[in-house]
């Protein structure tokens, strides 16, 4: 790595990272700062605090601290991230990934349809993901999953009435699938052959060639999907939204749609961006175990 | 002599500073419409909610601009179509307003309309409707209510809104359950056990919950709070009222239609709550009684309404809303449900007034009625057609003077969601009345402020 040593050099160096940190600047970093200043006034969009905002201190954040619904939508999202990202999209989309890649003694059948047939989740839109869902988890016997249910005599079930979290977990578990197969699947092409193959010829099941060889290998690519997923997945708001706008009752209300509650239906800004603030730190606490598991790692 | 490179980048940078200087310049000249005051040509904006209103605006708008065009006046008018869910197209509102962006004219819930004002998003428009000789035409009640508790007018009536309780006269009469008008809750209730026996399901509705977002106050909570005797709002000393016997009644009212399975309680906590028993278990003949306002002839169950009921007139029928004892006339909702307003903001404000005063008289208010289904909110609009040939809306216009209502003060959209709280807490049987109306005043309190709220 060369090292900045003239005017010259250094200007470069700006003119090339200028656009970049000008885009961070005002796209992520000014709001975030924004958010937190607002986090500590009572600004809200209609009533008198519309008219004359004023400083509030941590009034928000104890409100915050004292109310159930903000709890339960909190440790609703920890279940959600939990089961959806971090069980559910990294379990299936490794195993998927790994039934298809091309490994000494085992080569799949049709791998190009399979692998275009699991991508389709990423090439949908949010809005139509969630349109698609909203029909096929339909709870009359007209939804798909109904009517699958019928020739088996069954249901139908009301999926996002009765079974609400259960479904939204399942629907971003498919959304997520795509992003992490062909995350995985190019980790685990890039494995040495030669590595399974001593595996192999050492006399390794598949069950020990991939915990024993190919989990300790793919450990910073699963730390670093672990992260990304848990970080967007906190962030998720769209596709529950579409699907059961956090009902029935509170039974979806993850984070994301409590705060957007609060600030542009309830129009109460301060509260929703002290929410917004405190997810922020959990996820800056989040990211900073990841990334000292994956320099525990290094 | 060829310049240097350096040369080249400052003559460069010379002729983009000039451009800056000259662009900034003649920004001075923005809003080059608002040429109102010498007299040009002034385009306003109006944004408007749900395709039938979008439409009929469309069509009709031409002939505003023809009327001014006919008096020397040069107005165009671009019409903007906003979210078609209410709740939707009021959080596009407030955002549209607070950023200093909202179009010149706009149609609002008069619910919210002491919201907007106390927030300083709406013109005043006090004097040039006491200087416009048809405002007298509007009903003396309607005018009362559009006074906010600064003493103006932010608003116009756009229609009148009569609610009551709707009931499937046809069925009721079939299976033999008397269809006199009930006079206490009691007789309500009593009314819906038995129509829960015909019907086998849950029969009676009144909007709960979160889903149902303005109207669990705006089509159920609040017919029954203004049964009870007891004030929501004290306009003497200008504070709500969150905790009172009428009030515990209430969600107490709600607790007993859960307990006994006459209410529907899980379609409330879907989205859109109002499908499932709106549109189709009213109309099949499911659902027996519900809360429902002159749009329902039109737009929810007429021939091309939402879910149309063949003969609806002689299948529907009304009642008005008993009194909790039925110490008290039974009564109808009478209030004004949406209206004009004119941005604070707008560079056009005589410009827009004009077209507000169009959009509120004669033949627009008069298709606009029939169009979405409501009352006139002026006394001279019986023999205008198409208004004149609805014998429903006529029939409803007449209950206007007797009827109840609850002028929203401001905060009333805080009020809307604790009571949107306690009800889907009564209805999913977390709480009892009594316990929801204990959480409804703290938290009330809190949203509020406690200077704003008292206990009796």
């Amino acid at each position: 790595m060369r090292r900045v040593r003239s005017w010259r050099d250094a200007l470069t160096l700006i003119g090339f990272l200028a656009p970049a940190l000008a885009l961070l600047g005002v796209f992520t970093v000014w709001p975030a700062v924004w958010a937190v200043y607002q986090s500590f006034t009572n600004k809200a969009l209609t009533g008198f605090e519309a008219r004359a905002p004023r400083f509030v201190g941590l009034q928000n954040y104890a409100r915050l601290l004292d109310d159930p619904s903000f709890h339960s939508s909190m440790l609703r999202t920890f279940a959600f991230v939990l089961l959806s990202a971090l069980v559910g999209q990294t379990l299936f989309a490794f195993l998927i990934a790994y039934l298809m890649a091309d490994r000494p003694r085992w080569r799949l059948g049709l791998t190009p349809l399979f692998a275009a047939l699991f991508l389709l989740p990423l090439a949908v839109p949010e809005a139509v993901a969630a349109l698609l869902w909203a029909s096929t988890a339909n709870g009359t016997e007209q939804g798909l999953l109904n009517r699958g249910l019928g020739l088996l005599g069954v249901g139908p079930v009301e999926w996002l009435q009765r079974h609400a979290f259960e479904t939204v977990t399942v629907v971003n578990i498919w959304r997520g699938i795509p992003f992490a197969m062909v995350l995985f699947a190019a980790a685990i092409e890039s494995i040495p052959r030669t590595t399974l193959e001593a595996g192999l010829i050492d006399g390794a099941s598949p069950w020990q060639q991939l915990r024993r060889i190919v989990l300790p290998i793919l450990r910073p690519q699963i730390l670093t999907f672990l992260m990304l997923t848990t970080i967007t997945s906190f962030g998720i708001f769209g596709l529950v939204y579409f699907l059961t706008r956090g009902g029935p009752g509170n039974a979806t209300e993850i984070i994301g749609i409590y705060i957007y509650q609060r600030a542009f239906a309830f129009f109460q800004i301060g509260l929703g961006s002290a929410a917004g603030v405190l997810l922020l730190l959990v996820l800056l606490v989040l990211g900073a175990y990841y990334v000292w598991l994956m320099r525990e790692q290094a | 002599m060829k310049p240097s490179s350096a040369n080249r980048w400052r003559m460069f940078a010379f002729l983009v500073v000039i451009g800056l200087l000259a662009t900034a310049c003649s920004g001075g000249d923005e809003g080059g419409e608002g040429q109102d005051q010498s007299g040009g040509p002034v385009e306003l904006t109006l944004m408007d909610h749900q395709k039938p209103r979008v439409e009929l605006l469309r069509e009709l708008l031409p002939k505003f601009q023809q009327e001014m065009a006919s008096k020397g006046r040069q107005i165009t008018v671009k019409l903007i179509e906003g979210p078609a869910e209410d709740t939707a197209f009021k959080s596009k509102l407030t955002l549209d307003y607070n950023s200093g962006n909202a179009a010149d004219v706009t149609s609002i819930g008069a619910a919210d309309a002491s919201t907007f004002a106390a927030s300083g998003y709406l013109l005043d428009l006090t004097d040039r409707l006491n200087g416009w000789a048809d405002w007298q035409r509007f009903y003396q009640r309607l005018r009362d209510e559009a006074v906010q508790p600064d003493g103006r007018v932010y608003y116009v009536p756009r229609e009148a809104t009569i609610m009551q309780l709707w009931y499937r006269q046809d069925i009721l009469e079939r299976e033999g359950i008397s269809t006199e008008q009930p006079k206490s809750w009691a007789e309500l209730l009593e009314r819906a056990r038995q129509a829960k026996q015909a019907a086998g399901a849950p029969p009676l509705l009144f909007p709960a919950g979160k889903q149902w977002g303005g109207g669990t106050f705006g089509e159920g909570f609040i017919h029954l709070m203004l049964g009870t005797g007891s004030q929501l709002y004290d306009t003497q000393q200008k504070k709500w009222v969150v905790r009172s016997p009428g009030l515990t009644a209430t969600l107490q009212f709600y607790e007993q239609l859960t307990s006994e399975g006459l209410l529907p309680v899980q379609p409330l906590l879907n989205p859109e709550p109002w499908v499932q028993p709106k549109y189709k278990d009213f109309p099949a003949g499911k659902l027996l009684i519900e809360t429902c306002g002159t749009w329902c002839w039109f737009f929810d169950y007429g021939p091309n309404g939402s879910a149309p009921i063949k003969d609806i007139t002689k299948k529907v029928a009304t009642w008005n809303f008993p009194t909790q004892n039925g110490d008290g006339p039974p009564f109808a909702y009478g209030s004004t449900g949406w209206a004009w307003a004119v941005t604070g903001k707008t560079q056009h404000p005589d410009e827009a007034f004009e077209l507000v005063k169009w959009l509120a008289s004669g033949e627009f208010m008069a298709q606009n009625a029939v169009t979405i289904g409501a009352a006139s909110p002026r006394d001279d609009l019986a023999d205008v057609q198409p208004y004149s040939e609805q014998p429903q809306l006529l029939a409803a216009e007449k209950q206007l003077n007797g009827a109840r209502s609850f002028p929203p003060p401001e905060g009333t959209d805080r009020m809307q969601q604790v009571i949107a709280d306690a009800t889907e807490a009564v209805i999913t049987k977390k709480m009892t009345g009594e316990q929801a109306a204990a959480q409804l005043a703290e938290q009330a309190k809190q949203l509020l402020g406690p200077d704003k709220v008292l206990e009796q």
